[in-house]
């Protein structure tokens, strides 16, 4: 038993942790952010104990999207990337692109991966921002969520804040409990 | 035995003070913590566990991110440093010692899912458990750790189970078949480490390992008593995945079974041969597949047949193997395993003996003698081997 090779054990696991955080720390201090809207999913599905499901506009595209039509068929998982440009007070999606476009002036690229989709003129992407982890209890809103996303240069998308009907998600869940 | 028997013994009047004082000395028997403690401390550690999660997610909203992540992490960094003080300080105490690196153990899976939650990941869920395996995995190596060793062995398990099973997980198939076909080979191979690891450094872990391996070899064939048929797309994958892994796993086999010195030579080959024939049956079935849905069940045909019978010459062989090596392991799960396989087999008669009620009668009493008798056989051979001077941990 060597305690050199155990701090070292310990020390390995502590740095792993950490850099997981550092990982999300540093995506989340990404200089830009968008806000996302959401759209209207299922009652069923928000209700999943202690997360709620988040369904974004930008999560089913239509193929016309694509800046060139695609050579085959994409598996799950194939990563694309969805150029947005603000309209309004949100950001939407005008363009999906398999590789990485040439960056422009006023649009934010963000990475996701195609899903399943039942439908060629539809593609169903997902972000990695589609659960919401909430206080035991709080996983069933009423009202309008949307989502404040930090994108660094990458095009990693990271869920840095939720809203419901404009105010911080466990604010509004809090007053939506109070009698 | 432990040194209270002894005391008991002899204030009883059955063994003089001699008599205690020489059994005590050679079998260097102490008033040690004993079960009960270890008892104890794992539940208080896991009492005390739920108790500071149960706190943080009540408080979730009111508790700044950094707090919960440094509190999760000084949880875990504390469990730890206490196993190692109790283990250096308390050496007696050695199984609270052991409950503290496993709380500290679990405690680091609950810090990746603490994160996962904190962040709001969604990445693949196989991928924390991967992590966790490799972040465990030299704990059970530098702390001598038989609990810790079990530990990482079931975070491979459930690892390989979700990669498998999950749809984003990369060893999944339609249903996650796959892990049908591969987990018998999974297990012989880790048994056959095992085997190899009794003439290596490893030699503490050697035991843990055949044991798991040999439960999980069991566990895995079930799926076959119950005619488990694997689809038409699982076939392409025999040829190209599946025979090159088993092939490496019988040759892996063969080499661990070589060096088996306590069994007679003739025993080894058989032994190799039962083993490896459940690998070549399991491919057989899935090369087979022609049906177009993913895995399915035909209760009556003859992969649950032969399964049936192919188990019972298998158990056969490993009470014998049992009684070869004096390994009580072997001849209780080859009992168990035999009770299972023809309890089976009576329920897969159940639709053919329907028509004639008297069937159930005599065959449930058939397997009630069959129970009694099984038993008395098994205490028969326990307490012969009991009476013999060489038992091995296996």
């Amino acid at each position: 038993m060597n305690l050199k090779h155990f701090l070292m054990v310990l020390a390995a696991q502590t740095a792993l942790l950490l850099g997981l955080i550092a990982q999300q720390e540093y995506r989340l201090a990404a200089p830009t952010t968008i806000l996302l809207e959401t759209a209207p999913v299922d009652p069923r599905d928000l209700l999943r104990g202690d997360y709620v499901i988040l369904n974004y506009k930008v999560s089913i595209l239509p193929s016309s999207l694509w800046d060139t039509a695609p050579a085959g068929k994409f598996s799950p998982g194939f990563p694309v990337f969805v150029s947005l440009e603000p309209r309004g007070q949100f950001h939407e999606a005008v363009l999906l692109s398999a590789t990485r476009p040439e960056p422009v002036p006023n649009r934010v690229l963000i990475q996701g991966h195609l899903q399943h989709s039942w439908s060629t003129n539809q593609v169903r992407l997902e972000y990695g921002l589609e659960r919401y982890y909430v206080e035991e209890g709080t996983g069933n809103p009423r009202g309008k969520l949307t989502v404040q996303v930090a994108v660094g240069a990458a095009g990693k998308p990271v869920i840095k804040q939720v809203f419901l009907d404009g105010k911080p998600y466990a604010e509004a869940m809090r007053q939506q409990k109070q009698p | 035995m432990n040194l209270h028997d002894i005391q008991r013994l002899h204030a009883d009047g059955l063994i003089a003070p001699e008599q205690r004082d020489r059994i005590v000395a050679h079998y260097k028997l102490q008033d040690g913590p004993g079960r009960f403690i270890a008892i104890i401390s794992a539940i208080g550690g896991l009492l005390v566990a739920s108790g500071i999660i149960l706190l943080i997610s009540a408080n979730w909203d009111a508790i700044p991110r950094g707090v919960k992540l440094l509190s999760g992490l000084a949880l875990m960094l504390g469990a730890h440093v206490a196993g190692w003080w109790t283990r250096r300080r308390h050496p007696d105490f050695h199984k609270t010692a052991e409950a503290f690196h496993l709380v500290g153990s679990v405690l680091f899976l609950a810090n990746i899912a603490l994160i996962g939650q904190v962040y709001h990941l969604n990445s693949r869920p196989p991928n924390a458990i991967l992590l966790w395996w490799l972040g465990i995995a030299p704990l059970a190596w530098i702390l001598r750790s038989k609990p810790q060793y079990i530990l990482t062995l079931t975070a491979v398990m459930v690892w390989l189970m979700m990669e498998f099973l999950h749809d984003k997980g990369w060893l999944h198939s339609r249903d996650g078949e796959l892990a049908l076909l591969f987990y018998p080979a999974i297990f012989t191979a880790l048994y056959a480490a095992g085997v190899r690891m009794e003439r290596s450094s490893a030699r503490d872990f050697s035991s843990i390992t055949r044991r798991y391996g040999l439960l999980g070899l069991s566990a895995s064939l079930m799926p076959l008593l119950f005619g488990w048929h694997g689809g038409a797309q699982l076939a392409s994958l025999v040829w190209s995945a599946y025979l090159p892994f088993a092939v490496l796993v019988v040759v892996g086999l063969g080499f661990a079974l070589r060096g088996e010195a306590k069994l007679p030579l003739v025993w080894r080959g058989i032994w190799f041969g039962t083993l490896t024939f459940w690998l070549v049956l399991v491919g057989v079935i899935c090369a087979t597949g022609s049906d177009s849905r993913s895995w399915h069940w035909e209760r009556n045909d003859w992969v649950a047949w032969m399964a049936s019978i192919a188990l019972f010459a298998h158990c056969l062989v490993m009470v014998n193997l049992g009684l070869l090596l004096g390994s009580r392991y072997l001849i209780n799960l080859g009992l168990a395993l035999l009770t299972f396989d023809v309890i089976i087999a009576y329920a897969r008669l159940f639709g053919s003996m329907a028509v004639t009620g008297a069937m159930f009668i005599v065959s449930g009493i058939g397997l009630i003698v069959l129970g009694v008798v099984i038993e008395k056989r098994r205490r028969a051979l326990l307490r012969a081997l009991a009476e013999r001077s060489n038992p091995t941990k296996l």
